[in-house]
């Protein structure tokens, strides 16, 4: 794109600066881009706080749609195109999936729902309905609109919309646009209802962008580098994605952190896990030790039962371990991996309890990916995507035993964690970047924060999700939201790899390989490509498929293709977030 | 004047012969189990319906999955007649494809449920490997042809299914659509080689339904179809038919312009070519003048009301060229099957068995699906599927009812007949939640243990030898025809019904809405005072439907 004279002088300024710079002159570029005006101008440049408050040029409007023959979702995502197109910052969320608790810090709310049989709300939505009307709620900060749905054929005509027009009323919200209400055939109507809001909101929000001098853009970022520091958080929901009959169990994990958490979309939090209660007492039970037995650990002296749970792995210990156990203890012990329990167990330490401990490994953090974005969940809502394992079978027992136990973590439990900061898995900084996203499985996590910042700040590049499973009916992660963005115009493909469940069984690698020439198209229009989930064989498979689809469409040779993807990489272009 | 025509209708002309974009949408790998509104519209010709199963729909939304889409295929079987293969078959396709349960429907055919979208075409040729299809079962336009489903009750019954045959075949739309799309066939290059003078390119307003019945069993409830049949003969030789129209049961609640009606005689024709010419233009009449732009106006029912009885004789004598008869006197007595074994005018052997809500599966100690898959495999009976949703094993030699009569006992099929209430015998409910979409309240899943219920309350009045006809539908579109019942519950909400009564035994009169929403102890208060009074004040052998029509109690209707 840019004349090779101008990417020279680009490249050599980026070479010199450091990270926190490179990221202030991205907001900065990007805020140029929005203000075009500013561009001959001079500007007034000056160092500024970094934002410890995210802060957002227009506000978030909310829009819940309660659907039953799927009218409602159909209106409600027109709706949503059209204010976004409009550049509006709008979220359009199924009633049912709303988290209520938020409704009170709502500041814009529209509401598209339709009216069952005789004046009920759809099934779906009659927990909203009914929270809407059993609690007491201040709801004086809050601006809305209703769009009903119903049928002439049925008495109490859109009697749900009137409903929760009447009772937000009551609560102290104010009416942006009158309710409007539509029968059978809505469209005409729910065209009208979207003129006038989107006419109140472009009224509204140009008094308000006068008052801005420099556009004030996600340069949140800057903020100190927490390094190690440890938060603490509450566990808001914790299920499986995966529905019955599934042969897998991934988990939908919402942290709610009680301290702002600053983080860029592509971060990663660190977990320590901590051993089962049940494992621990039978050890403590085993050793002839109390569970307030000092035990010394790094410069510290920590209670046996702390030391148990939260400082040692104990499953699993390697032959290594198993070998100097054996040595300590003096017994004649297989070569083979244990876990501890079962070692102290069939060869007791005797005396050697103390030394046994001392002897054991410390648990090592594990590293997960956020499904959640910064400016679409905000700083104190965060979202992983969890394969449970059987840690038992695991190789790598660490993983395995992370990942039960952030499974098992009921909801109010609380929990710390630590930023992983993953400064090359990032968005462009350029909204209209086309990105190619390889995501199968858990590798979707990254992609659904990505695709949700985009959606919230209305980037208007092309994005393209590969995405796949094992079956289409039970483990399409995400499904409902990623189709939300596909009708929206979010994504402009999606190209699924199930192997039951849909007529077409076509690997993630086969995918990629088909789309070649599409891909190298938007390779060329400056495209970033993004491949998250497993190590292996998934990733190594993709990068195949991807050098082969490089060497193809863009005539190289192999090892020129491979140089091709090494300088994507270099540049940010082509990154990995693999296990 | 004409007004804006349904969204249907322009699916239905657009769609070159029902392909419209079914491929497109049942092929691609997209993002949804589903189809969209015009694949939904034109599979429904094709003998398909998308539903979702609405008891995992809370569940499915919390974890951010879409509904779980499957679709229903119901067969084309004119009179429910099917060979023992071909039960094996649909055993075996059942068993592989679907929920395993296969459903016997009111108007004597079968459907599976919870085929998803791939699923479709592996299914369809199984069916075609069988010699079976789905086309036209479902859709604007002539579906499966019922017909008195009882051999043994008269000798016109080979001839009546005879016209059942041809009238499903005459009336199936002339595209080849159903074969390329499922099965594969050589798609056609000039679609004018399938140029439909009956359906032409719109095909008819609304469904259409057809029904043959031999007096004095109306076991098919003819009147509630659009055209309804009824054999009249002389000295054991089929004369022909009166023929009435415009049955129809189905409403929406709070729409008055919508109601239920039975079906009017207007005359008589007799067999062979005429009876054929009469029913074919009945439909193109339908076709012409039918209400194309309000769906909840377009079954024939309303095109009747709107032109007049008279009207449609002359429209109809000018279109056959022939004048209709006077209609021919004629008696019906009941609408019952005739459980166990019976033997037929024929000297053969037929078992009906009690298929409770016509539900064929295994449940506890009664593995009828078992037992029928066995006895299939024996390949000496033929099945036939009554519109009381029961099964006849037919045509038995008497050698070989031994060794049925042993399957059947083996699996507790004898004893589930025999021990089933009289009230639970003539019972019906449709199919409703979880797969039903129209539902609002349950039927097939509820009515089993509401009866055993409401049997008790028999006991206490002495009423509990009555064969009185009792319905369940989960929503007023009358598929298990409550409205046509001594007692008919039609759902309102989840746990509420309209409790409707007053209906003759034989299908000639209609009930009335007695209660509106009434929860299960509400009904149960409600029977036990209209049992008390019926078991006191009726005439001999008079039915309840009759009395309480008669007793003065329906004008404290709801």
């Amino acid at each position: 794109m840019l004349a090779e004279a101008q990417l020279a002088t680009l490249h050599a300024l980026v070479e010199r600066s450091s990270e926190k710079e490179l990221l202030w002159m991205s907001g900065y570029l990007a805020g140029l881009v929005a203000n075009p005006e500013k561009l001959n101008g001079k500007i007034p440049v000056k160092e500024e706080e970094p934002f410890k408050e995210k802060k957002t040029a227009t506000e978030t409007i909310t829009l819940l749609y309660g659907t039953e023959t799927g009218n409602a979702k159909k209106a409600a995502l027109k709706t949503a195109t059209e204010l976004r197109q409009a550049g509006l910052k709008v979220k359009p969320v199924a009633v049912e999936q709303y988290k209520t608790s938020q409704l009170e810090k709502e500041t814009q709310l529209l509401v598209v729902i339709s009216t069952q049989g005789e004046g009920e709300p759809p099934i779906a939505a009659k927990p909203f309905y009914d929270f809407l009307h059993e609690k007491n709620l201040d709801l004086n900060g809050l601006h809305f609109s209703v769009l009903a749905l119903g049928s002439k054929a049925y008495p109490l005509y859109c009697q749900t919309g009137i409903d929760i027009e009447q009772r937000l009323l009551q609560l102290g919200a104010k009416i942006t646009v009158p309710l409007q209400t539509c029968d059978e055939d809505f469209e005409p109507e729910a065209m009208l209802w979207t003129e006038k809001i989107m006419h109140y909101f472009t009224t509204k929000n140009n008094a308000k962008h006068q008052k801005l001098s420099i556009p004030e853009i996600a340069i949140s970022t800057i903020a100190e580098k927490p390094g190690k520091k440890i938060f603490e958080g509450i566990i808001r929901a914790n299920f499986t994605l995966n529905d019955t009959g599934s042969k897998r169990h991934t988990h939908h994990i919402e942290i709610e952190s009680e301290e702002p958490f600053i983080y860029e979309t592509g971060d990663a939090i660190g977990i320590v896990p901590e051993n089962r209660p049940a494992l621990v007492k039978k050890i403590i039970d085993l050793s002839g030790l109390k569970p307030n037995e000092a035990i010394a650990w790094k410069n510290e002296s920590i209670p046996l039962e702390t030391f148990l749970a939260s400082k040692v792995n104990l499953l699993h210990l390697n032959q290594r371990k198993v070998k100097a156990y054996a040595a300590l203890t003096q017994q004649d012990i297989p070569d083979m991996r244990m876990d501890f329990y079962d070692l102290l167990r069939i060869y007791p330490p005797r005396e050697k309890i103390q030394e046994a401990l001392q002897m054991l490994d410390g648990l090592t953090p594990r590293i997960y990916t956020l499904s959640s974005s910064f400016e679409a969940h905000g700083n104190q809502e965060l979202h992983l995507t969890v394969l449970r394992t059987e840690f038992e079978k695991q190789e790598e027992t660490s993983f395995g035993l992370c990942s039960a136990y952030l499974c098992e973590q009921a909801v109010g439990t609380k929990f710390s964690f630590f930023l992983h900061r993953q400064k090359n898995f990032r968005l462009p900084a350029n909204p209209e970047t086309p990105i190619i996203m390889i995501g199968p499985g858990t590798g979707i996590a990254p992609f659904r924060a990505f695709l949700s910042e985009r959606e919230i700040l209305g980037a208007a590049g092309k994005n393209w999700l590969f995405f796949g499973e094992e079956n289409f009916i039970t483990d399409f992660y995400y499904q409902t939201e990623i189709q939300n963005w596909q009708s929206m115009g979010l994504l402009e493909q999606v190209d699924l790899s199930f192997e039951k469940g849909t007529s077409h069984t076509k690997p993630v690698e086969q995918n990629i390989l088909e789309q070649g020439a599409r891909i190298w198209e938007r390779i060329q229009e400056g495209g970033y490509v993004y491949v998250s989930g497993d190590k292996e064989p998934m990733s190594v498979k993709a990068e195949a498929a991807l050098l082969e689809v490089i060497s193809l469409h863009g005539n190289q040779s192999p090892d020129g293709a491979k140089d091709y993807l090494k300088q994507l990489a270099k540049e940010n272009r082509y990154a990995k977030d693999v296990y | 004047m004409e007004e804006k025509l349904s969204p249907v209708e322009g699916f239905k002309r657009k769609s070159e012969g029902l392909r419209g974009n079914i491929e497109e949408q049942v092929e691609k790998v997209g993002l949804t189990g589903a189809v969209d509104e015009e694949a939904i519209q034109l599979m429904k010709f094709h003998g398909m319906y998308l539903q979702d199963d609405r008891d995992r729909r809370a569940e499915r939304a919390e974890k951010k999955l879409e509904r779980l889409y499957s679709f229903m295929i119901r067969l084309r079987l004119p009179g429910g007649v099917l060979t023992a293969a071909q039960w094996l078959a649909t055993h075996d396709i059942a068993g592989a494809h679907t929920t395993g349960v296969i459903k016997i429907t009111t108007r004597q055919t079968l459907q599976l449920h919870g085929i998803i979208k791939s699923e479709i075409k592996p299914t369809l040729k199984a069916f075609q490997q069988a010699k079976l299809d789905s086309i036209a079962t479902c859709g604007d336009i002539n579906r499966n042809v019922a017909a008195a489903s009882h051999p043994l009750q008269s000798k016109l019954h080979a001839e009546i299914h005879g016209y059942a045959q041809i009238l499903s075949e005459k009336l199936m739309p002339k595209t080849r659509s159903y074969y390329e799309i499922w099965l594969d066939e050589e798609q056609l290059i000039d679609k004018k080689e399938e140029v439909d003078p009956l359906y032409e390119d719109r095909y008819l307003p609304r469904k259409f339904k057809i029904g043959i019945a031999i007096p004095p069993n109306n076991d098919v409830d003819v009147l509630t179809n659009d055209i309804a049949l009824i054999a009249i003969e002389k000295e054991g030789e089929l004369l022909g038919f009166n023929l009435a129209i415009g049955g129809g049961l189905s409403q929406t609640h709070g729409n008055p312009d919508t109601y239920p009606r039975l079906a009017t005689v207007i005359g008589f024709l007799p067999k062979g070519e005429p009876i054929m010419k009469g029913v074919y233009e009945v439909l193109t009449i339908q076709r012409d003048y039918g209400n194309r732009s309000d769906r909840k106006q377009a079954r024939l029912k309303y095109t009747v009301d709107k032109l007049g009885i008279n009207w449609w004789k002359e429209e109809l004598e000018r279109r056959m060229g022939f004048p209709l008869e006077s209609q021919k006197v004629f008696e019906f007595q009941e609408r019952k099957d005739y459980y166990g074994w019976h033997r037929g005018y024929n000297g053969l052997w037929y078992y009906t068995i009690f298929v409770e809500n016509g539900r064929v599966t295994d449940e506890g100690t009664h593995l009828l699906k078992t037992a029928l898959y066995e006895v299939a495999a024996f390949g000496t009976c033929g099945f036939r599927f009554t519109s009381n949703q029961n099964i006849i094993l037919s045509e038995v030699e008497e050698k070989d009812k031994g060794l049925i009569t042993t399957v059947l006992e083996k699996y507790g099929v004898i004893e589930n007949t025999e021990n089933a209430e009289p009230l639970r015998l003539n019972s019906m409910a449709c199919v409703a939640f979880p797969t039903c979409p129209l539902a609002l309240a349950e039927a097939q899943r509820y009515l089993p243990e509401l009866l055993s219920k409401i049997i008790p309350l028999q006991h206490k009045h002495g009423i509990e030898k009555e064969d009185i006809i009792l319905r369940m539908t989960g929503c007023p579109n009358g598929c298990a025809r409550s409205v046509a019942a001594e007692i008919g519950f039609v759902g309102t909400a989840l746990g509420r019904y309209n409790l409707h009564i007053g209906g003759d035994r034989a299908g000639e009169r209609l009930n009335t809405k007695y209660r509106e929403n009434l929860d299960e102890a509400a009904i149960l208060d409600t029977l036990d005072g209209l049992f008390a009074i019926y078991s006191k004040h009726r005439l001999e052998k008079e039915t309840f439907g009759d009395y309480v029509h008669r007793g003065g109690i329906l004008k404290e209707t709801a």
